[in-house]
Formats: C-alpha cells, sequence, structure tokens
C-alpha cells in the first residue's frame, strides 16, 4: 500500500467532498458570524450523510473505522475549500477521544449518535495563560456522593457552540489523579463566551462553577490521563495539518493563476524570475509537507512496540514543519498579489486567515518543535540506538575502553 | 523509514558489513571528517568488490547485483552512517551506468572491468572558465584527423582530476551547429600528451578541483561514445542517472550524526549542549526538513519502483538536499564555537591512525566551505529553480 497516493476509497472520499463542496460551501462568501457558531456547522446533518462523521468511530458502534490516512485525505479536501465547520475538533478530536477512554455504556449512547451526526462534541483542553501546554490543569473536580462537581475555567474549545457535550479534562481533588469527563452541554454551573477566531471558526471560553451533571469517563495517573489526550490531540494535529496541506495548496494555485493572468511593465508578473523562484520555494515547501503528512497518517496502521513514541515524534515533526510552511505561504500569497491579497472580498483572503490560524492552532512551530528535540535528544530509545552504534565501533577497534568523546 | 521486513534484514546486512569489514584507519578518517587518499580508497573498494558491494547497482552483466532504487538508498544511508567513505559517483554512478547505455562492447569490455574492480579513476570534464551552468556555450573542440580527434581547450572545476586515470568530456566537433547539437561525448587518457593539470585549492584548504588543459591531446575515434554531435543527449542523460540519490539522505544522516557526538561532549552554561534552548531548537529544525525530505524522496522511490517516469519535479529532492547538508555544518561550526576556528591544511590531507579521537572540531570548517558546493554542482539551486519552474509550473 502507497503512503503517498491515495487509494481507491480514499479517491471516492475525497472526490465527494470536492462535489460537495463545490456545490453548497459557503465560507468563503459568508460574512464573519459573531455568536461563534461555525457557518457551515447547520449542514453537519448532510456532510454525516456522506459518511464524514462516521468515519472515525469504530464499526462496533456504526461507525466506518477510517484510518488516519483516510481522515486526511477527507481533510485536505475540507483545507482546500476552507469548509468552516468544526470537523477536526469535534469528529476527530473529541469524538475519538470518546472512543478511547469512555466506558461502554457512554460509547453506546453516545458514537452511535455521532456517527449519524446527530449528536455532536467538543473537547476544552487548554488552560487560560499556558498556550497549548496540556499538562497545566488547573480545573478540579470534586465527589460529592453520587455527583462530580467542577470548577475551572477553559479555553479555545473549538466547535463549542451548539455542541451537544463537552469533554474536560480535571484534577480530582484530594487525589494526585487526573480525570477526563463529559458534560451535557448548557448544564447547570456552565458559562460558555463564544468567540470567532480571526479565520471565522467558531470557539469558545468555557467557566465552570459548581458545574454538575458530569460523567466521569476514566481517571488515572496524571501521565496516564495526559497520554490519553496528548494521543488524542496528536491524532486532532496530523488530520489538521492534511486540512492546512489542502489551504495550502490552493492558496499556492490561486497566487500561481493570479501572476500568469495580471500583466505589469508589458508582461505576466510570473515572467519574471525573482518571481519564479519564489513561487518554486513555495511549491517545494508545499510539497514536503504533504509527503510527511501522508508518511505520518501512515505510521498510523503500525502497531510495533515503539509505535506510540514514533507517532508522537512524527507528528511533532509535521506539525513544526506545515507551521512553518503555512506562515511562508500566506505570508508569500499576501506579497505576491500585492494590495489586492490584503482584501476581505478576495479569495486569497479567506486562505491567508486560514493558515495564519493553522500556523499556531494545536501548538506552533516553537512548540512542536521541543517535542521533536525531546525525541531526538532526550529520548532514551535514541540513546539505546546510539550505544549500541558505539558497541559495535569499539567492538570492531578490538578496544574495551568505551569511549564518551563523542565520536559516533 | 520505508522499511519492509526485506529491507529491514537488508539494511542490518549492510551495517554488519561495513562494521566488520571497514577498515580502522579509515573509518576514523571518515569520522573527523578528513580526506581519505588515493592508495586507502583502493583498498576500501577491493573489499567492496570482493563482496559484490562496490557497484550493485549495476546491470548483472558487469558485476552489479541489480540493487532496487529502495536497496541502493538503504545501502548509501548504511554506509554513510557506518562511516564509510562516500564514492566516487562520477566514477560508479555516472561512467559506468553511461557505458553500459550507450557505450558499444569494445568500450564496455575495454572500461567495464576496471571500473568495476575499483582501481580505475574518472573525473568529468564538462564545465569550462566561460562555460558553467550554461554548459552547451562550451569551446573546447576537437577536430577529427584520419582516426583520431584532435582535442584543444580547456575544462574547470573538475573534480578529481589529479588523481584520475581517464576523464569523460564533452567536446565540440561542429561549430557550425546550434549550441546543443555539436557537441561529442569523448573518453580521454589522462596520460595523453598534450594534458596539464592544475590544481585549484578551495576556501577549505584543500584542491578538490583542477583546471585541465588540454593542448592538441589525440584521441582515437573509437573512443568517442554514441554518435559524433550527439553528445548532448549523453550528457544529458547523465544527469538522470540515480536523480533519487542526489537527495543526498545517508550525507545528511552523517552530518546528523556529526552534530549530535558534537552536542554530546559538549558543554556550555553548565548544561550538556543537547539541554541548551538555542541548539534543541536548530537541532529538532533540521531534524524536521530531514524528516520531511526522506518522505518526499519516498514518494519518488515509489514511482520509480513501480517504474513510472519520475520526471522533473525530481529536482525538488536536490534542491532540498543540498541546502539541508550546509544547515548541518553549520549547525556543526556553531556548536563547536572556537574550537571550530583553527584549520591546519596539512593536518586536513593526512590521515588517521586506527585509534580514536576527537577530531571533528578539526576539520568543522573546512567541511563547511566544502559543502558549498552541493548547491553549486550538478546543476546549481538556481538552475534547479529554473526546471521547477519551467517544467513542473510552466512559469
Amino acid at each position: 500500500m502507497s503512503a503517498y497516493t491515495l487509494d481507491a476509497q480514499q479517491e471516492m472520499l475525497a472526490d465527494s467532498a470536492r462535489n460537495f463542496l463545490n456545490r453548497s460551501n459557503t465560507s468563503k462568501s459568508l460574512p464573519h458570524q459573531t455568536d461563534g457558531q461555525a457557518p457551515e456547522v447547520a449542514k453537519w446533518a448532510e456532510m454525516a450523510d456522506l459518511g464524514w462523521m462516521a468515519l472515525p468511530v469504530p464499526e462496533a458502534f456504526g461507525g466506518l473505522s477510517g484510518s488516519m490516512a483516510d481522515i486526511c485525505a477527507l481533510a485536505e479536501e475540507l483545507g482546500r475549500e476552507v469548509l468552516n465547520a468544526p470537523y477536526i475538533a469535534s469528529a476527530v478530536l473529541a469524538g475519538m477521544l470518546l472512543a478511547d477512554v469512555a466506558p461502554q455504556v457512554v460509547r453506546e449512547d453516545w458514537l452511535p449518535a455521532l456517527a449519524v451526526g446527530s449528536k455532536r462534541l467538543a473537547l476544552a483542553a487548554w488552560e487560560p495563560g499556558a498556550r497549548f501546554d496540556l499538562t497545566e490543569v488547573n480545573t478540579r473536580a470534586t465527589q460529592d456522593g453520587a455527583e462530580w462537581i467542577i470548577d475551572g475555567k477553559k479555553v479555545l474549545v473549538l466547535g463549542a457552540s451548539g455542541a451537544d457535550g463537552l469533554l474536560v479534562s480535571a484534577c480530582i481533588s484530594g487525589s494526585k489523579d487526573l480525570g477526563i469527563f463529559l458534560l451535557p452541554a448548557g448544564g447547570p454551573g456552565q458559562q460558555l463566551f463564544a468567540q470567532t477566531l480571526f479565520d471565522g471558526q467558531g470557539a469558545a471560553e468555557l467557566s465552570m462553577h459548581a458545574a454538575t451533571g458530569a460523567t466521569l469517563l476514566c481517571r488515572g495517573e496524571r501521565h496516564e490521563v495526559l497520554g490519553h489526550l496528548e494521543a488524542a490531540l496528536d491524532r486532532a494535529t496530523l488530520a489538521h495539518c492534511a486540512d492546512t496541506v489542502g489551504a495550502m495548496a490552493r492558496a499556492f494555485a490561486i497566487t500561481r493563476e493570479y501572476l500568469g493572468t495580471r500583466s505589469q511593465f508589458g508582461k505576466p508578473i510570473a515572467a519574471n524570475q525573482v518571481v519564479q523562484h519564489r513561487l518554486v520555494d513555495v511549491y517545494v515547501e508545499i510539497e514536503e509537507a504533504r509527503s510527511l503528512m501522508r508518511m505520518t497518517a501512515s505510521l498510523y496502521d503500525d502497531t510495533g512496540s515503539d509505535a506510540a513514541a514514533v507517532k508522537r515524534r512524527y507528528v511533532a515533526a509535521t506539525k513544526a514543519f506545515v507551521a512553518q510552511v503555512a506562515h511562508h505561504v500566506w505570508e508569500e500569497s499576501v506579497q505576491l498579489h500585492g494590495a489586492i491579497g490584503m482584501t476581505q472580498e478576495y479569495e486569497v483572503g479567506a486562505y491567508v486567515k486560514r493558515l495564519a490560524l493553522a500556523a499556531n492552532l494545536y501548538g506552533d512551530a516553537t512548540f512542536h518543535l521541543e517535542r521533536v528535540a525531546r525525541s531526538s535528544l532526550d529520548s532514551p530509545v535514541m540513546h539505546a540506538r546510539k550505544s549500541e552504534q558505539l558497541k559495535t565501533a569499539n567492538h570492531n577497534k578490538g578496544s574495551t575502553h568505551a569511549t564518551s568523546s563523542g565520536i559516533v | 523509514m520505508w522499511d519492509t521486513p526485506e529491507l529491514s534484514a537488508f539494511r542490518q546486512s549492510i551495517h554488519s558489513f561495513v562494521a566488520a569489514h571497514l577498515p580502522n584507519d579509515i573509518r576514523q578518517t571518515v569520522r573527523e571528517g578528513r580526506q581519505v587518499d588515493r592508495e586507502r580508497m583502493h583498498a576500501w573498494h577491493a573489499i567492496l568488490a570482493s563482496h559484490g558491494l562496490l557497484v550493485p547497482h549495476w546491470q548483472v552483466e558487469w558485476g552489479g547485483q541489480g540493487f532496487s532504487v529502495m536497496q541502493q538508498m538503504v545501502f548509501d544511508e548504511e554506509m554513510a552512517l557506518g562511516d564509510a567513505p562516500e564514492l566516487n559517483a562520477i566514477t560508479f554512478d555516472m561512467i559506468g551506468p553511461v557505458l553500459q547505455r550507450y557505450g558499444n562492447p569494445a568500450q564496455q569490455k575495454r572500461f567495464l572491468p576496471d571500473i568495476a574492480s575499483g582501481q580505475q579513476w574518472w573525473c568529468q570534464g564538462y564545465s569550462e572558465p566561460n562555460a558553467g551552468s550554461d554548459l552547451a556555450s562550451l569551446t573546447t573542440r576537437a577536430e577529427l584527423v584520419a582516426d583520431h580527434y584532435v582535442v584543444t581547450g580547456s575544462k574547470i572545476w573538475t573534480s578529481g582530476a589529479q588523481y584520475a586515470d581517464w576523464m569523460f568530456c564533452l567536446v565540440r566537433t561542429d561549430r557550425e551547429a546550434r549550441a546543443q547539437q555539436g557537441i561529442s561525448f569523448l573518453l580521454i587518457d589522462m596520460k595523453s600528451p598534450g594534458i596539464t593539470v592544475r590544481p585549484i585549492v578551495g576556501t577549505h584548504g584543500w584542491a578538490v578541483f583542477n583546471e585541465v588543459f588540454l593542448d592538441q591531446v589525440e584521441v582515437p575515434v573509437s573512443l568517442r561514445i554514441g554518435e559524433e554531435n550527439r553528445g548532448w543527449t549523453i550528457a544529458k542523460s547523465l544527469l538522470e542517472f540515480e536523480r533519487l540519490k542526489l537527495a543526498r539522505i545517508g550525507e545528511n544522516k552523517r552530518r546528523r550524526a556529526r552534530a549530535l557526538a558534537v552536542a554530546n561532549s559538549r558543554r556550555e552554561a553548565g548544561r550538556p549542549l543537547t539541554e541548551r534552548p538555542w541548539f534543541r531548537e536548530r537541532f529538532a529544525q533540521l531534524d524536521c526538513r530531514l524528516m520531511a525530505l526522506e518522505a518526499n524522496a519516498g514518494r519518488f522511490i515509489e514511482r520509480a519502483q513501480a517504474g513510472e517516469p519520475i520526471g522533473a519535479e525530481v529536482s525538488m529532492l536536490k534542491l532540498r538536499g543540498s541546502r539541508l547538508i550546509q544547515l548541518w555544518e553549520e549547525l556543526i561550526v556553531d556548536a563547536l564555537g572556537p574550537e571550530a576556528m583553527p584549520l591546519d591544511n596539512a593536518w586536513l590531507l593526512s590521515q588517521a591512525g586506527a585509534d580514536p579521537q576527537d577530531s571533528i572540531a578539526g576539520t568543522a570548517s573546512s567541511r563547511r566551505f566544502l559543502s558549498r558546493g552541493f548547491t553549486i554542482a550538478g546543476g546549481s539551486s538556481e538552475i534547479q529553480h529554473n526546471i521547477l519552474a519551467k517544467q513542473v509550473l510552466a512559469l
């Protein structure tokens, strides 16, 4: 199976997504909403009919058990058309986390509904003043008889408005454990402050003051629960990279088309070598980004012993890389267009904002570079491999002195 | 990264081979980033040849094993990671395959066994003082007199000419024809009367390239490859050989390992360099680029394995792989700080003993200057940009 080209089923999925989006997507033309509701969320049921919502849901619960490569094939198309609906945040991030951690009864209750699009979830993981650091959890859950009472504040809850349930990470009072809870949307003690992000997508701040009605999905030691959250966010991050690659490819195509059409000094702008070379740079970076994203997606089929560490490393590298390319693409899209690239009404504007947001969403380049550095420079796996190489080399020299002089 | 179980086993076998058979003085010389001399290279070639690993990508008929593209990439990588010296691409990847594809049976029989034994060295007479990236403007001329050509002109930036036994050379055989049309492809014995080689010392401290003067050098017609005035086709196809290898993933990994070795053995502000934020960010940055390069190369390898044409698009591998090598070299220099500043030319050209010593510092500056060549030779980065702009993006 190829890591780099879509298989027949993925082609069909991408194709139907293109058809649907060409027919009915209004993301590019609608003025920004202010209620925190993404405009296209109204078509959730239609998108579910196309199988999108079932894709990340396990077959046992009425889903399609799609692979990450399948999800990325779809996400790339969503980005290409800058679809403004919380598909990744709700279906991929929150839905798959629930499938990972929830007890059977909750799964039976929620997953079939998520698969047909009759219900939607959002995840509240990040807290104020901590960038994208998941480990910063100050929200508290206190048990009172059979009831959990939750206090705390979460930020950037993507797709929160209109969601049916909110997944919330919290410290469990009286223990060192963390837990993940499911709060019914709009329950007592919750306040949702809707926001519209600068690319038009909806998010919210969530304040919980003795919020009740929560179901405990899982609890455990910090590293264990954070591990679940990290794995869920990594899947969403990867899908988001695919979305971003699609958006970059279209932004590039629009820019190239414009430069080939518009004449200055008696020739098309694209006839200037300085412009050509800059377009080539952007093009090559996008191609590399797509290759890396697809290869990382293909790793999700791998179940080897160090599979989790490898996935973490590759998702971090993919996001760090894609974030920087996205940044480069949106800047060049504006600069090479000239003033029209700064306008709200011209098509490329929607891509500029999508990409500018994408560069930082789910952690910016520096955030993920540090994760890569941990894997490259601190990881025990890497050190084991290195000392093994040293051993081989020393053995070969017939020397018994292990060298620490750094000759590897 | 693309390893299947079979490929993993293959990788392991190459890894073990290099660990077991590479002589320690060569390993150490390469580790330090010094240049392995011709005598030791010949010894290593002989070892490789006796195991069928000097030209494994050649046709079986000429001593190859018909390695797949994937196997070649893994082979290169394991050789680089095992501190084996980079093999001379001009000899093994260029003229060898050209002879197999365009040579007549007599030429093949005369040269291929010698090349495959690893004891014959070649250089490439392409660039001229006034024909660099614009190769087709070359003016070295060859006049046909009876059964031989008389060649007069000069070549420059000819890597390894001071050691080479033979040179394959582009010469103008028809001065009336349009630029690309009147060029022929000749094989020239470097011991021929009329050849003078002037080594050119680079900023890195020793002579990698040369100027080659040809003054009425006689070359038998039987040493022309292909038809007269059709040399350009061969020259161009030659640029297409091993284009996947131009990602230079193995060479990038070699430098990554050096950077890691430096960082693991140096401290700053009381911490190992591997814990310093600036180093972590830059190392991770390059690691991401290497992973992206590798993933992207995988896409082209997949095409090649499926027998599909890889197209002009593949220029992007050369563009990115060559630049990335320079970025690793710069990181090494920066990580070493003052240690990278002294440069001893005589030491650079001497050979290491078999004992381990940490001398990466002694060659770092030399390597960094030498690495500028990656983005100039074999079609400069600007030419690669032009190829992508015209042939891929149709700008």
